[in-house]
């Protein structure tokens, strides 16, 4: 029996990516929800995967979890265990044949409803394919998990039956969200404050937004751009890094490549002077650990770069070394986790409205984020090889794109995705040939 | 503040603090262990700056953040022994 308690407190992450799954249903987007898509050789046993959901008591948990709340003004929001655990996996076959290199997303997947507040916040859908291969697409509302906790879920699903007892709280819920008293939630309002003054500050100066002028559109979709780079494209773009002495800073110089091609983009447009406010968030778990799998464990660094610096590598990688520096000396993480923390009472559509305030709605010029190593150390599921993991994380609108980077085994992948009314096709065609420029071949100054 | 020049001292301080704030319980690390396999990543590494210059009295300059100066604790602590003596970097 596991020791896994009936309800906890929501991180204050979890209530951020709540917020922004709210603000895209408010634009007809599927919300912010997520999609590890796990390419599988053939030997994947799903009958095991089926055995292991059924006996985790974790997936118990997480299948039973929803978010609850008393009285909204006065107490934060809770997650809570429901009695009745729902389905979770679902399994399809010959759908699409054979597993091809080029793959759209199924109807199912995509369509796949996933609410924090009604639960269950994940599903798995299996497609099975004729030539024995098989696809498995691991849905997750951000709300519960982060792409570091699904790689931990992952990996406790895979583990031995017999090698993997039943799971303490600690690995799966942080020491943190126990308990249900005030004190837990209400943080230090003085180091909150440091994060809204900056944010009013950086607000009150011009932003370039993406998002076009006019009301809130009724429908907009989410767009997906997968760029991969082979074995040797990412050596070389690991010497690279060296070469621009970002060895231990490599989501600098990802960011740096970014934002360089978004900068094209924005010279087109005839940005002249709206600097590019860029939050990223930092995993807050301890390197080596194995948890905690359950919530977000976040924390926000906030760049924000003028357009001078943004044209090329080595001007915007100088800035954004002395302004992490500076951000952490000042404990800015912890000042905006702390605001976040002590958001958390006010109702959903409030907390959103809330958060917009500083930037007049356009929250930022565009998401970045690195999930580093993806399904580290796993070489296969369930029996079956893993030939392709890639992640599929939709654009928030606001601010309408988001770029995220991941490693599996030794090739890197980037995802560009966004929103059909925030960006054209030919504007991420060119993003894509610049950031491939940008990490391999432009020389360092 | 007089800066630590001793590379031991200043690399079991370094241990000390990377164990408490970013290496989780049980995971094998000393001052051998190499950083790039540690899991230190650019956040780490700026708070593991401003510790040398908040703690050890000793500011680490960009250009010093070397491959071969981030290869483990150790050779972080002789790139900060070396600071402090010459003199360049104090706080």
């Amino acid at each position: 029996m596991s020791d896994l308690p009936r309800q906890i407190r929501l991180a204050a992450g979890d209530y951020f990516m709540h917020g922004q799954d709210c603000r895209m249903r408010r634009v007809g987007l599927p919300g912010n929800v997520c999609c590890a898509v796990i390419k599988l050789d053939q030997g994947f046993d799903v009958e095991r995967l089926r055995r292991r959901l059924a006996e985790s008591p974790i997936m118990d948990w997480l299948a039973r979890a929803r978010i609850y709340r008393i009285l909204p003004m006065l107490f934060p929001p809770l997650w809570r265990a429901t009695e009745k655990p729902k389905t979770i996996l679902f399994e399809h076959a010959g759908q699409n044949g054979v597993a091809n290199q080029s793959w759209f997303l199924p109807e199912v997947v995509a369509g796949r409803e996933l609410h924090a507040s009604r639960g269950p916040g994940l599903a798995f859908d299996v497609m099975r394919h004729a030539d024995g291969t098989s696809h498995l697409f691991l849905s997750w509302n951000h709300t519960c998990l982060d792409a570091r906790g699904l790689d931990f879920l992952l990996n406790h699903l895979n583990a031995d039956e017999n090698a993997n007892p039943a799971p303490k709280a600690p690995n799966f819920i942080s020491p943190k969200q126990l308990g249900s008293g005030l004190a837990g939630w209400w943080p230090n309002v003085k180091l909150a404050r440091s994060c809204k003054k900056w944010l009013d500050a950086s607000g009150a100066d011009p932003l370039f937004s993406l998002l076009p002028p006019g009301p809130r559109p009724a429908s907009c979709k989410n767009n997906y751009r997968l760029i991969y780079f082979n074995e040797a494209e990412t050596a070389q773009i690991d010497a690279r890094c060296q070469q621009f002495n970002c060895g231990f800073r490599r989501s600098h110089f990802y960011l740096a490549a970014s934002l360089r091609a978004l900068h094209g983009v924005a010279t087109q447009r005839g940005n002249q002077d709206g600097a590019y406010l860029i939050p990223v968030p930092h995993d807050t778990r301890k390197r080596g650990a194995n948890g905690p799998i359950f919530s977000n464990h976040l924390s926000i660094l906030f760049y924000r770069l003028e357009p001078k610096f943004a044209g090329n590598i080595s001007g915007i990688l100088g800035e954004l070394s002395r302004q992490m520096t500076d951000q952490i000396r000042d404990k800015f993480p912890e000042s905006c986790m702390a605001a976040l923390d002590m958001f958390k009472p006010l109702p959903l559509g409030f907390y959103v409205n809330h958060l917009g305030k500083p930037t007049r709605g356009k929250f930022a010029t565009f998401s970045f984020s690195d999930s580093g190593e993806t399904c580290a150390g796993m070489k296969d599921f369930m029996g079956g090889k893993i030939l392709e993991v890639t992640h599929l994380v939709p654009a928030w609108r606001p601010p309408g794109l988001m770029v995220v980077f991941l490693k599996f085994g030794n090739r890197l992948s980037a995802q560009i995705s966004w929103v059909d009314d925030c960006l054209t096709i030919a504007e991420v065609n060119g993003m894509e040939r610049d950031v491939r420029q940008a990490l391999l071949t432009e020389p360092a100054a | 503040m007089i800066p630590e020049t001793d590379p031991k001292i200043i690399a079991a301080k370094l241990c000390e603090f990377a164990r408490t704030n970013f290496v989780a319980e049980g995971v094998q690390f000393d001052e051998h262990s190499p950083l790039s396999e540690a899991g230190i990543d650019s956040f780490a590494l700026v708070e593991l700056v401003l510790f040398c210059e908040r703690v050890l009295g000793v500011r680490v300059p960009d250009s010093h953040l070397t491959p071969a100066n981030l290869a483990s604790m150790s050779s972080l602590a002789k790139c900060i022994s070396e600071l402090a003596r010459t003199g360049q970097s104090s706080v």
